[in-house]
């Protein structure tokens, strides 16, 4: 790119060339098509020249800096500042955190971690970094799953990024991409779909199915949950009940845009609610567990499954207590002992031989 | 100090290299634009440029705090990013050769025609960068009047009513523009 006329080439752009600058600037295009590149980058460059974070974006990301900053004191001082705040009332106590990097990032980060990808058809499956491990596994549905404490970035043939929560099954359908893309879940993942007309893209739950419309969406579906729940950050999805839990009176499908979580019921009712805090629900797939007037008993449950550890609530009344509080990169010890202290319950803990063993009680 | 052609010494107070917590705020605000926008060129996806300038200015401290301060910033800065800017694309060109070649595996042998590398596209967005980067060291008034042209083919009078300036310097900010860029492409090659 050294004996590029630039001169010549802006003045092209702008469309302040002279006509016979005009013809030179052509005979050199059609003299290689890296010539062609090369005009066409320099038209890309104009055309982005104006794009900027937003102001969100830009805030996070300096806040993220700051925290991250702090945390590489070299006096060793690595917790970020807390602020904690009680609310009586509720029994809830918050612990707020400095802002956070947006999550939109976090997509990047899940497809960059480790990959294992997985084939459409007569399905193959290794893992990234080691070609050589290679596994046939035939006509059958291929199946990825995650053990408690465990978390997994799958790729698929198609593109499609997915990020099993714990304890997850994901099973891809044989003919995977002729024509249909079709998945089914058990657990939690989240979703980023390349969208393609001719290749519908489908997640099935037990309970329901979710069809991708575009890009991100988290589904949730454990065994022990009440209902499948969808949640868009971006594009669109519609979720309908599955076909055999279907009621008369259900709707076919709703259509759920970013914002928007679609909850399908045991008995296939689907309910949608409106302007949800999505980073909440990403939060996982970013390292963090975010709970915000969880009742206790579901943050026992997912705490169970993000550390594969057991959380025993030894009085049953207990288990309403709404809990608002968000954990980043802690371990599971100071995760119980924090929720335990800030609802006044002691935590008492025993090694058992399927590995640890929390019990909350109270005082 | 910052050197002048590297700074946006038109838009921004230039940063104190040697400064702490707040001279790194004024840095950051003073190039977070102008590196995703240069990280954007190579990556193509602004979520990924994000994410690598966000890695860029971290190193950037952890380093300032190690070593000596860094005589030119901006030019740090703008080699740091390119360097993280090229190793994800490898990454990238890693993985697609690893898909491609499972897909490929039913047909041809795994070490088959290479797929599509790093290198496809690379000479566009290395001409985008460098681009990118030089205007975003021009001065506002003459960026301004640049983008104006070249986006959409402006007039002079149109222009100078958007901007809100006098339609005959309109003629003169264009040509100062169009030899800045040059002067600054050319230092950049050289």
């Amino acid at each position: 790119m050294n004996d590029i006329d630039w001169e010549l080439l802006v003045r092209y752009v702008a469309a302040v060339a002279t006509d016979a600058e005009r013809e030179e600037v052509e005979r050199w295009l059609g003299a290689s098509p890296e010539h062609r590149e090369i005009l066409d980058g320099v038209r890309a460059a104009i055309a982005q020249s104006r794009r900027e974070l937003s102001p969100k974006d830009e805030a996070a990301m300096l806040a993220s800096l700051k925290r991250e900053i702090a945390a590489a004191a070299p006096d060793g001082s690595a917790r970020p500042p807390l602020k904690i705040v009680r609310d009586d009332r509720a029994r809830t106590v918050r612990l707020t955190f400095p802002a956070r990097r947006s999550p939109w990032l976090a997509r990047v980060r899940a497809a960059a971690a480790a990959v294992l990808i997985v084939g459409a058809g007569a399905a193959g499956v290794w893992l990234l970094d080691s070609p050589s491990r290679q596994e046939q596994v035939g006509e059958e549905p291929t199946v990825v799953a995650t053990r408690r404490g465990q978390r997994l970035s799958v790729r698929l043939a198609d593109n499609t990024v997915v990020v099993l929560a714990p304890a997850s099954r994901l099973e891809v359908a044989p003919g995977y991409g002729k024509p249909e893309r079709r998945v089914r879940l058990e657990g939690e993942a989240a979703f980023t779909v390349e969208h393609d007309e001719a290749r519908p893209f489908a997640v099935e739950t037990r309970r329901a199915v979710a069809r991708d419309l575009g890009t991100w969406f988290v589904v949730r579906a454990y065994e022990d949950d009440s209902a499948t729940e969808v949640v868009v950050a971006e594009g669109l999805v519609a979720v309908a009940p599955a076909e055999d839990a279907a009621s008369a009176a259900a709707v076919d499908s709703v259509l759920v845009t970013p914002g928007q979580l679609a909850r399908v019921g045991a008995d296939g009712q689907l309910g949608v609610t409106r302007g949800v805090a999505v980073e909440r629900y990403f939060a996982w797939t970013e390292d963090r567990l975010v709970f915000e007037n969880t009742p206790l008993a579901e943050v026992a449950a997912r705490i169970e499954r993000w550390y594969d550890v057991e959380v025993r609530l030894a009085d049953p009344a207990t288990a309403t207590w709404p809990v608002t509080v968000t954990f980043e990169h802690e371990r599971p010890e100071d995760v119980l002992r924090l929720t335990a202290g800030l609802l006044g319950l002691d935590v008492a803990i025993a090694n058992g031989p399927t590995g640890q063993t929390y019990t909350l009680r109270p005082r | 100090m910052i050197s002048p052609e590297s700074a946006n010494p038109n838009r921004q107070p230039t940063p104190d290299a040697t400064g702490g917590p707040e001279a790194f705020e004024q840095l950051f605000r003073a190039y977070v634009n102008p590196l995703t926008r240069y990280v954007f060129s190579y990556v193509k996806s602004w979520e990924v440029a994000q994410d690598i300038v966000h890695d860029v200015f971290l190193q950037f401290w952890l380093r300032q705090q190690k070593d000596e301060s860094v005589r030119d910033v901006g030019a740090y800065l703008y080699t740091l990013a390119r360097n993280r800017a090229l190793d994800w694309r490898r990454h990238q060109a890693v993985e697609a050769r690893h898909r491609e070649r499972y897909v490929a595996s039913g047909a041809a042998t795994a070490d088959a025609a290479a797929p599509a590398d790093a290198e496809q596209g690379m000479l566009s967005s290395e001409a985008t960068a460098l681009v990118q980067r030089a205007i975003d060291a021009l001065p506002e008034r003459q960026r301004a009047v640049l983008l104006l042209r070249c986006e959409r083919e402006a007039s002079y009078a149109e222009i100078a009513a958007t901007l809100g300036i006098a339609a005959k310097t309109v003629d003169a900010h264009l040509q100062r523009a169009i030899g800045n860029l040059r002067k600054l492409l050319v230092r950049a090659l050289g």
